[in-house]
């Protein structure tokens, strides 16, 4: 307490000082000017072990709260493949399950990662969440994965947000602005269900053509193959649309020259057939008017239809234009990938009617509430 | 009692119960809340004593240097730099200064006399290895003083990363130094009063020019704010069309108080904190519509007037400046009731449901019979 009041007062003499010797007016004549700068320094200098001082006493004290809670909470290491994980030491057999399984079914090529290696998982699952306290390598980054019972109540739904940290924690692999690294999601590893409804779903000829088996129109639906022979990109979008893709393509990286003459036609003058030529000429676009995720789905994909070995092909291509990575990847033609990526959505096409949704539900509990208290009525009563 | 009624009340008193057990200490809802320890406690204060006097030191330099540097490289009233950046090339430094160039010479009027200074600046230079940086970080500051007989306005952008061009053509308006360039150096109060927070309503931006992202985004929003009655109490019960919340909303100032300890002891006469202006951001241009909407005459008259604001405002407008803030507030944000009374709209819904209740429970009183 006394170096708190000691600090208070040292702090208020400084201030009080420096407010007597400076006006508060504007030019620099006139603040503080009877203070060189020297004996400024020399007034910092003589703040800076207090500053110090009250930060070291603050991260010991940091650290002794660490320490006293480590070992607090009995824990376990679950180390498979590449993987570290940290949990709870009832958690073990049941955090090694999700992880292998989830492992096994979508991350198997994924021992050279890079990036993989300098994560350590931390997992909660089915249990009161609680501080974990553990000594972790500085260099390594601790990504947590707490599950409420709540919010995650199947095994399934506890692999799905495995697959989403695992799929995050890769992302570093590749270069930023490589093609690899703006295909990839932070948004986690897409589900081939909701995939298939974010192609059903959006309003864009190329989606639909794409679910009719055009495989190059797949592959516009994911900003690849403009240049191809038989492209049909006046069908596939909507002239806005293609405007928006040219002037998306400008702000987001380099491949077109501002200046450029198709540019300024289709950017200025609103000149559509300069807009298809110039989609024509790019490998790939940075936007199109479908999710993003779309994109991350269908890499990864290659990764698994590549089998082993396929995330280090994608390693070895990190910087190459996206259509030789998914060939390199997946080890097929991409007229080959597009048909297996169309299959892949297709296949996975849920089995589900439109219906009341929840509300039939909520209807049915809502008249059975009402029934309950009507019964209880004199008039109503049974019995 | 009912029966029924005390299950009730035994199923609420053990709610009750439950939520006290959870929360009453010793419980685990202390995990939630954040104290400060003396370490924390002892560690703010430390800091901020020394970002504090470490600010002045750095700002008294570039003061010295940059005003230096302002007089005596200005050409026409303008002087312009920036560290060494691979990144500018000479076609993107000539752009820059045709931009704020021609701004300064379209404005009318104009102090000859003034220099502005736009200048982007290393945020270590000028301070001490291994000393906590100051605080103000990469905001944008505005520096405003005579120097060898010349007045001067600097805006001046704090950089940790060689600049580029996109960055000094975003640079590209005088901001803060606008009215300075226009009408010189300000009286002795208003210059007071913009360094206790008028300066965020002298940005060089008119509410045509504000950016449409910004105005949709502000529509989408009750009032085009965020959460107006989490503002200041000025502005809040400006909004709500108070006069004297209105006056000293103006008087005040739109910057908030974080760093004015910084401005009172060093030659900085403003720090742009971003977009934490009060009324939407829409404030940053208020002195700028003030102009518009009286003249430069009049607007010079109150710039230069050595009374305090308030006087000066109504004897340069003939208004109070509460009066003027409150029908513009009232244009441009809309109106905001305050106060904790439910609104009308509220009260009579509430009035016919307890009508409509009343009814039926009298409809059901007279319908009973004894058997």
């Amino acid at each position: 307490m006394s170096s708190i009041l000691q600090s208070g007062v040292r702090g208020l003499v400084f201030v009080t000082s420096l407010c007597v010797v400076a006006p508060t007016t504007a030019s620099a004549e006139q603040s503080t000017p009877d203070i060189t700068d020297e004996q400024f320094i020399r007034r910092i200098e003589a703040l800076v072990p207090e500053y110090e001082s009250a930060r070291a006493a603050r991260e010991a004290r940091i650290q002794a709260l660490r320490e006293a809670e480590r070992g607090s909470v009995p824990l376990d290491t679950v180390q498979f493949g590449p993987l570290r994980v940290v949990t709870l030491q009832g958690n073990v057999d049941r955090t090694r399950a999700l992880f292998e399984d989830t492992w096994n079914e979508s991350f198997s090529g994924l021992e050279v990662s890079p990036s993989l290696a300098r994560h350590l998982f931390t997992f909660q699952w089915r249990a009161r969440v609680q501080r974990l306290a553990f000594a972790a390598d500085p260099n390594q980054q601790v990504v947590a994965i707490q599950l409420s019972r709540a919010r995650v109540p199947t095994a399934d739904r506890a692999k799905a947000e495995i697959r989403d940290a695992l799929s995050r924690s890769v992302l570093a692999d590749f270069p930023s602005g490589s093609p690899m690294s703006a295909w990839l999601t932070a948004r986690g590893y897409p589900r081939s269900v909701d995939m298939y409804r974010l192609v059903a779903l959006a309003n864009v000829g190329a989606t639909r053509q794409c679910l009719s088996g055009d495989a190059g129109a797949c592959g516009a639906a994911l900003g690849i193959g403009f240049g191809d022979p038989g492209a049909e990109i006046s069908a596939w979008f909507e002239p806005h649309q293609r405007l928006e893709m040219v002037q998306r393509a400008v702000a987001s990286r380099d491949h077109l020259e501002t200046d450029d003459a198709l540019v300024r036609s289709c950017i200025d003058l609103n000149d559509i057939a300069a807009c298809d030529s110039l989609l024509a000429r790019l490998d790939w676009v940075s936007w199109v008017p479908v999710s993003d995720r779309l994109r991350a789905h269908a890499l990864w994909l290659a990764v698994s239809v590549g089998g082993s070995g396929a995330w280090g092909r994608a390693l070895e291509r990190a910087d190459a234009p996206i259509v030789d990575v998914l060939e390199h990847v997946s080890g097929l033609s991409i007229q080959e990938f597009l048909t297996v990526w169309r299959e892949e959505l297709i296949r996975n096409r849920p089995d589900a009617r439109a219906g009341f949704g929840g509300r039939g539900s909520r209807v049915l509990a809502w008249s059975l509430i009402f029934m309950a208290f009507a019964m209880r009525s004199t008039r109503w009563r049974l019995a | 009692m009912a029966a029924s009624l005390k299950y009730w009340l035994i199923a609420l008193v053990a709610a009750w119960g439950a939520a006290a057990a959870w929360l009453l200490p010793p419980s685990r809802f202390d995990r939630f809340i954040r104290t400060d320890l003396p370490e924390d406690v002892r560690y703010r204060e430390a800091t901020v004593e020394l970002q504090l006097a470490h600010g002045i030191l750095v700002s008294r330099r570039w003061a010295d240097s940059l005003s230096a540097l302002a007089v005596r490289t200005a050409v026409d009233g303008l002087a312009l730099a920036h560290p060494h950046s691979a990144n500018v090339t000479p076609e993107g430094f000539d752009e820059w200064r045709e931009l704020l160039s021609s701004r300064l010479q379209s404005l009318e009027p104009r102090d000859p006399d003034m220099v502005v200074g736009v200048f982007f600046q290393n945020d270590r230079h000028g301070a001490l290895d291994g000393v906590l940086l100051p605080r103000f970080g990469a905001r944008p500051q505005t520096y405003v003083g005579t120097r060898e007989g010349s007045p001067y306005c600097l805006v001046v952008y704090p950089k940790r990363y060689p600049v580029s061009n996109s960055e000094l053509r975003s640079a590209g308006r005088l901001e803060t130094c606008l009215m300075h360039a226009k009408y010189g150096e300000p009286g002795a109060a208003v210059t007071a009063w913009l360094e206790s927070g008028g300066f965020a309503f002298a940005r060089d931006v008119r509410l045509a020019e504000f950016d449409e992202f910004h105005l949709r985004r502000a529509r989408m929003l009750p009032f085009g704010m965020f959460r107006p009655v989490e503002a200041d109490v000025a502005t809040t019960g400006c909004v709500a069309g108070k006069l004297p919340a209105c006056t000293a909303a103006f008087v005040a100032g739109g910057m908030s108080r974080s760093f004015l300890p910084l401005i009172e002891q060093s030659p900085i006469a403003y720090v742009h904190e971003g977009a934490f202006s009060p009324f939407s951001r829409k404030s940053d241009a208020l002195l700028a519509e003030l102009e518009a909407a009286y003249g430069p005459e009049l607007f010079a008259r109150f710039w230069q007037s050595d009374s305090d604001v308030e006087s000066a405002f109504r004897a340069a407008f003939g208004e109070e400046s509460g009066a003027w803030l409150r029908d513009w507030v009232q244009t441009e944000i809309g109106s905001y009731r305050s106060g904790p009374m439910p609104s009308g709209g509220a009260i009579l819904l509430a009035m016919l449901i307890l009508t409509a209740l009343s009814a039926a429970t009298c409809v059901i009183a007279m319908r009973r019979r004894v058997a």
